[in-house]
């Protein structure tokens, strides 16, 4: 074994939610009514665009969910029983594992040589004087930074943009022949068909905005080979690895505090909705107090209990990854539980609503039971609220994580997150001069997620409400 | 219309037990007082003598719900639940752990949150309702489309940005709003003008892309058509017919925000 | 393509008359989506005298609306016009700037719409929608317009009118919105007035009080008036000429002499076919299908077989105050009695809300009875329990009205029939089940692969055809039909009444018939029974009801409805 694998309660989660999207469309595919929409959705620029960049933000999250500890080299006994760190790692951190190792002393600037602030010196003459001191890592190649740099980044990112170009031309090229080859017709009449308007795919929308992720991704790489892209924080790590080990954070908490508190939402609503009487006042009841109770207060007095247990237990943790991710896991049920009432109560109406609807009748006419007429006529037709919610609901938990953190009650300390980047940007905003590179990167990192789940979120609202489709 | 108000805060009062009985379930049950003297008193070798003088100072050392020691009415009046819980109904808010009096700090700071949220609720609602109004008026134009496009990119930034770019500007290149603190009379106002813009930018995103939704949805109605066919201009029609109507989901929405105004501005502060 | 019949101008008139107030030529409007343009107006054209009614007639979907919206230019985003002129008084209204064009609106040109719930501005009072017009395009002061306003109130005979002009919309009931939206677009004294489907959401008494209104108004304003209907009763009775659409454009255009005793047009004729009345009883409406008719199977009547309905009540409570006590009841069903024989078709008639349908979904306690009988086959219907109504599920089915409403969108044509089978545990056996499911298409006249496909892929007739398959799949021998055929094009209506007479000549199932329709009474009833206000005022058999009505309000009903003798076409 290379490794031996850690499982974490979200990262279990997570693959989980994944296999159930593609489970989804899997079945989906087979039932025009559900994947119709969807089609819509990809037919829409704005649509693939979100889509091509969500799965970029989604692809690291699943990479920096594939957790291990790693074996530890033993040099001296090659036939010692095989031994593991006690570090937890993860797949991407096996990636970027460069940025993760090259840290500074402390702030550099973005593309710096030198440290952000001057130390005192022994030059080689014996004389000591007050320098900024060459990084260790950022620009270590070049022997004259003054004169070398600028040319060098050109370069770095003109062989970036370079290897880009010919990944997508490739990429574009086996995609086109793939096409002819199985729409059975000559390469020209196809690529000609993509390009047209009657392609049920914007292809020339998805080949650019694929090109300028490459581009973006490739020019990083060759940038980050040689610099800190995005400069280094107060004890030198590098801003771009916080930045980038902080999506996993995003996305899991966008993705599963929703998710975890669906089945309550979803119960309750539909039997609010459905059963009426005292069982609708009962829920009605539950979920008006829990809105009553400010959110942030509800967070706070959660998070501070979770304090308190884990302190008292520390014991039950085997490391701090998984203590992290347990806090982690709690944030999203608080915010989950803060946050299910809202489609609890679009559940009850739109339940209330489908009961007086005539197939409901009619199946009552055939004596079908209410078990029954809740799973086959009610569930499949408020489904489209539930997806819609969830996709709504994602950017906003986002940013709430951002908030939350800033505000102390968020994510563990220690776990990369934008709250968190952003909460010790902070008191870098006061310094003279401004650090201003920690906060615009996890600020830009997050505004880019928001913005194209936000578009997304919109897009897949109108393809699936009802309401919009008819008009 | 009485008697539906009557309803409503009868309708209150289960409510606000239930608000009650959660919040001291979460505060005390959960984390049990001998815990919080433990925290409160630092290290675990805190002699439990330590402990009960601690939670007896503070009124915690009574059982939570049912005290069977003593006689009569105290079985039940004798707890932290009474004491701590029941008593914030007639707004006695009783001391907190640090021994400040709860109910002066909320009267004490209630002012500034509100001359804060008030007028920035207001400000906002105008603005945003003119924004929505205008691009209503250009709907199906490359206007609506980029206003909506910018919208959502306003809505995307996170609070954080404007708060904490809001201080960055003001406090420390202009040097006019100090960061936090709040002060009564006509300085006050100087000090008002950051958050409230703060809060307007960042409601401007989200709330124009709604009430936007709400008027064209207004648009598509048959009373406007009727409108039109009566030979009104497009300004009338939208100004005399389309906002009136509107204006009902949109305050029905706004009253549903309004206690949430109270809570919003103590993160900005 | 059907042949273009020029128009026909009456011979009574002299020859050499001015130029028409209306003069549309060769209008097309087409609807544009991303990815696709569909036509919804082809090349259509037509005059329009001062001071006559022009009546465009079609089903839906054939371009009447949208021809009328065209000519003053109020379409809906997505639709536009492409070629064509459209003079009005010698000005060419496509040609006008938008700013000159709203002169004419409302004051030249003025327009009513169907729905007058939805066309009137909710939180505007009444007066000032009316007087708003006035300042408009009259500049009168405020004070002028309230009085003149006053005038049309009472013009348009709205009773009290001083109080009328301080209400909102939703204090008027349906008809007095109407007579209000006349009032507005008469405000100015327009040449012109466009009625789209003006009384399609009026019950038949108010329909003919509004007809009446207009008529009168268009004597005293001396205007012309374009009026939109799928009625030919209606427009028999409104209508100088006559122009009839179908899939946008105009097939026919005669005089209502002519299209009423000798019209041209094949699709004219297939219309005036698919007519249900007294005269067609016993005989299919539309003779193309080439199957057989079937003969009635004669069986033996036991006293059983009846379905008896005793004095039922449905009240609702309205609740008031803070506690919502129950302050007194809505009697929408109060006292009902009625009998349904075996392979009787009852009907049941009456306006909206006389509560027709709460009988129907009280029998089948979809809706608790809150007193009195029903019995079939020796059982109390209205006292069983749970599973003891279960087992009468299958004899007693229902229909409803909107087919769009009334199947799940996400389930499988197939498995919508199944259903009830599977539910009833009518075959239990999931082969047989298919294999049954097939026959009962076939037998509703359609394809077998439907049973693959949704329902939204299927039109509004043959929707309700899925729905009768239901209702059939369990065998039942009484189905109450909820007003199947009210959202239903006349012609597709023929064909659903057709269905519903084969399926009972050949399997004895009574029909608890639904409806506000007096001409599908008259042809498909044995027996009818008029509702008024939860109660039965009158019944009996249909022919002596229709001719011979006793009760005021079978009257009054009776009269209201347009009279139309279709032609008759020489073989």
């Amino acid at each position: 074994m290379v490794a031996k694998p850690v499982f974490l309660t979200t990262d279990i989660l997570i693959f989980g939610l994944l296999l159930f999207i593609i489970a989804f469309f899997i079945y989906a595919s087979r039932k025009p009514h559900m994947i119709q929409p969807w089609r819509q959705v990809v037919r829409n620029k704005a649509g693939v665009i979100s889509i091509m960049v969500l799965s970029v933000y989604v692809c690291i999250a699943l990479l920096d969910s594939m957790h291990f500890h790693p074996r530890l080299v033993n040099q001296e006994n090659q036939s010692a029983e095989v031994r593991y760190s006690g570090d937890v790692l993860s797949m991407f951190d096996q990636i970027v594992s460069k940025l993760r190792a090259s840290t500074e002393k402390t702030y550099s600037a973005p593309f710096a040589a030198q440290l952000y602030a001057k130390e005192t010196m022994q030059l080689p003459d014996g004389t000591k004087q007050r320098v900024y001191p060459r990084l260790s890592w950022g620009a270590a190649h070049l022997d004259d930074p003054e004169t070398q740099k600028t040319t060098d980044i050109i370069k770095l990112g003109l062989a970036g943009a370079l290897k880009a170009f010919i990944a997508v031309t490739l990429c574009i090229a086996l995609l086109c022949f793939y096409l002819s080859v199985k729409a059975k017709k000559s390469l020209r009449t196809t690529v000609r068909f993509m390009f047209s308007d009657e392609s049920d795919v914007p292809w020339a929308t998805v080949f650019i905005t694929f090109a300028i992720i490459l581009l973006m991704l490739f020019a990083g790489a060759e940038w980050a080979s040689k610099y800190h892209v995005l400069g280094t924080d107060k004890i030198g790590e590098d801003v771009l690895y916080q930045a980038l080990k902080s999506i996993r954070t995003g996305v899991v908490i966008g993705a599963l505090a929703t998710l975890l508190t669906l089945p309550l939402a979803i119960t309750l609503g539909i039997m609010a909705g459905y059963f009426r009487g005292w069982v609708d006042d009962v829920i009605q009841y539950i979920y008006t107090t829990l809105n009553s109770i400010p959110g942030v207060l509800l967070i706070a007095a959660a998070v501070l209990t979770l304090h308190v247990y884990i302190n008292n237990h520390e014991e039950d943790f085997s490391s701090l990854t998984q203590r992290a991710d347990l806090r982690l896991l709690f944030l999203c049920l608080i915010l989950g539980l803060t946050s299910w009432t809202g489609l609890c109560r679009l559940l009850r109406a739109e339940t209330l609503k489908l009961r007086e609807v005539d197939f409901v009748q009619a199946a009552s006419a055939f004596g079908v039971g209410p078990t029954q007429t809740i799973f086959r006529h009610v569930l499949p037709n408020v489904m489209h609220i539930v997806l819609i919610t969830l996709v709504l609901e994602f950017s906003g938990l986002v940013m709430a994580e951002a908030v939350l953190s800033y505000i102390n009650i968020g994510v563990d300390p220690t776990m990369n997150s934008w709250g968190n980047m952003i909460n010790s940007a902070r008191l870098q905003m006061a310094r003279e001069p401004v650090v201003w590179w920690s906060l615009a990167a996890s600020l830009f990192f997050m505004f880019t997620l928001v913005l194209f789940a936000n578009l997304f979120a919109d897009v897949v609202r109108d393809a699936l409400d009802p309401r919009l489709v008819k008009q | 219309m009485i008697a539906y108000i009557i309803r409503r805060v009868l309708y209150a009062i289960p409510i606000l037990i239930g608000v009650n009985i959660l919040t001291f379930l979460l505060f005390f049950v959960v984390n049990s007082p001998d815990e919080m003297a433990y925290m409160f008193l630092g290290d675990k070798n805190t002699k439990q003598e330590q402990v009960e003088d601690w939670k007896k100072e503070r009124g915690y050392h009574f059982p939570l719900f049912y005290n069977s020691e003593v006689e009569g009415v105290k079985k039940l009046t004798d707890t932290i639940f009474y004491t701590k819980s029941v008593r914030l109904f007639v707004f006695d808010f009783g001391r907190s752990d640090s021994g400040r009096d709860i109910g002066f700090d909320i009267r004490q700071r209630m002012w500034p949150s509100l001359a804060i949220t008030v007028p920035q609720f207001i400000i906002g609602l105008l603005i945003t309702i003119t924004l929505a109004l205008l691009i209503a008026f250009f709907r199906a134009t490359y206007i609506d489309y980029w206003a909506v496009v910018i919208c959502v990119a306003l809505m995307s930034i996170s609070s954080l940005f404007y708060i904490i770019g809001g201080q960055f500007i003001m406090g420390k290149i202009l040097r006019v709003v100090p960061i936090s603190g709040f002060e009564s009379g006509i300085f006050g106002i100087k000090f008002l003008i950051l958050p409230i813009a703060i809060g307007v930018l960042g409601g401007l995103g989200s709330g124009t892309r709604w009430y936007r939704t709400i008027f064209l949805e207004e648009i598509n109605k048959d009373y406007v058509r009727t409108a039109r066919a009566k030979g009104i201009s497009e300004q009338m029609v939208l100004f005399h017919h389309v906002l009136r109507n509107a204006l009902i989901p949109i305050l029905t929405g706004v009253v549903v925000v309004l206690p949430a105004l109270f809570i919003g501005s103590l993160i900005t502060e | 393509m059907p042949k273009k019949i020029p128009s026909s101008r009456p011979t009574d008139r002299p020859k050499n008359e001015q130029e028409p107030l209306l003069r549309v030529e060769n209008l097309t409007t087409i609807f544009e989506t991303s990815r696709s343009t569909m036509a919804a107006v082809k090349n259509v054209s037509f005059n329009v005298k001062a001071g006559e009614t022009f009546a465009l007639v079609g089903e839906s979907g054939s371009g009447k609306s949208i021809t009328a919206l065209s000519v003053i230019r109020l379409l809906p985003d997505a639709a536009k016009v492409t070629a064509g002129t459209v003079k009005f008084d010698g000005t060419d209204l496509l040609m006008l700037p938008e700013r000159d064009l709203r002169d004419i609106r409302g004051s030249g040109i003025s327009m009513i719409f169907q729905e007058p719930m939805t066309s009137l501005n909710p939180v505007v009072k009444v007066g000032k929608q009316i007087s708003e017009v006035l300042m408009r395009h009259q500049s009168m002061s405020k004070a002028q317009a309230r009085q003149r306003a006053l005038d049309l109130l009472d013009a348009v005979k709205i009773p009290k009118p001083g109080y009328a002009i301080d209400t909102y919309a939703h204090e008027l009931s349906g008809g007095m919105k109407q007579r209000v939206m006349i009032a507005i677009a008469l405000a100015c004294e327009p040449k012109l007035l466009i009625a789209d489907e003006p009384t399609t959401a009026l019950d038949v008494t108010i329909q003919a009080q509004v007809l009446d209104l207009i008529n009168d108004l268009q004597q005293q304003f001396k205007m012309a008036i374009i009026f939109i209907t799928h009625d030919l009763g209606v427009v028999k009775q409104v209508a100088d000429h006559v122009a009839v659409m179908k899939e946008g454009e105009i097939v026919e255009q005669s005089s209502n002499e002519v299209f009423f005793t000798s019209p041209q047009h094949p699709y004219s004729w297939e219309l005036f076919a698919a007519l249900p009345t007294m005269e067609k009883r016993g005989q299919p409406l539309l003779a193309s299908h080439g199957k057989q008719k079937t003969q009635p199977v004669s069986y033996v009547a036991e006293p059983n077989d009846t379905l008896r309905v005793n004095d039922l009540k449905v009240h609702f409570p309205i609740r008031k105050g803070f506690l919502k006590r129950v302050v007194g009841h809505v009697k929408a069903v109060d006292g009902v009695s009625l009998e349904i024989p075996k392979g009787k078709t009852i009907a049941l008639v009456g306006e909206s809300g006389s509560g027709k349908t709460t009988v129907g979904k009280g029998i089948l306690r979809l809706v608790q009875p809150t007193a009195g009988e029903v019995t079939y086959l020796g059982l109390p219907i209205h006292n069983l329990d749970r599973k003891q109504l279960l087992g009468q599920r299958a004899n007693l089915q229902i229909i409803f009205q909107d087919p769009y409403s009334s199947m799940n969108p996400r389930m499988l044509v197939g498995e919508i029939i199944e259903e009830g089978m599977k539910a009833l545990k009518v075959i239990d056996d999931a082969k047989a089940r298919k294999v049954r499911v097939l026959e009962l298409l076939e037998q509703v006249g359609l394809d077998k692969d439907t049973h693959l496909r949704y329902p939204h892929e299927f039109s509004g007739g043959q929707r309700q055809r899925i729905c009768i398959a239901r209702a059939l799949a369990v065998n039942p021998k009484i189905i109450i039909c909820d007003e199947p055929t009210s959202a239903l094009d006349v012609s597709v209506q023929a064909q659903i009444l057709d269905l519903l007479n084969d399926l009972q000549n050949q399997y004895g199932i009574s029909y608890l018939f639904i409806t506000h329709n007096m001409s599908v009474v008259a042809y498909f009833a044995d027996r009818v029974a008029v509702m008024y206000q939860g109660k039965i005022v009158e019944q009996g058999d249909v022919e002596q009801v229709l001719t011979n009505p006793t009760h005021e309000y079978t009257k009054a009903l009776l009269s209201a409805v347009p009279k139309l003798v279709p032609p008759v076409q020489a073989a």
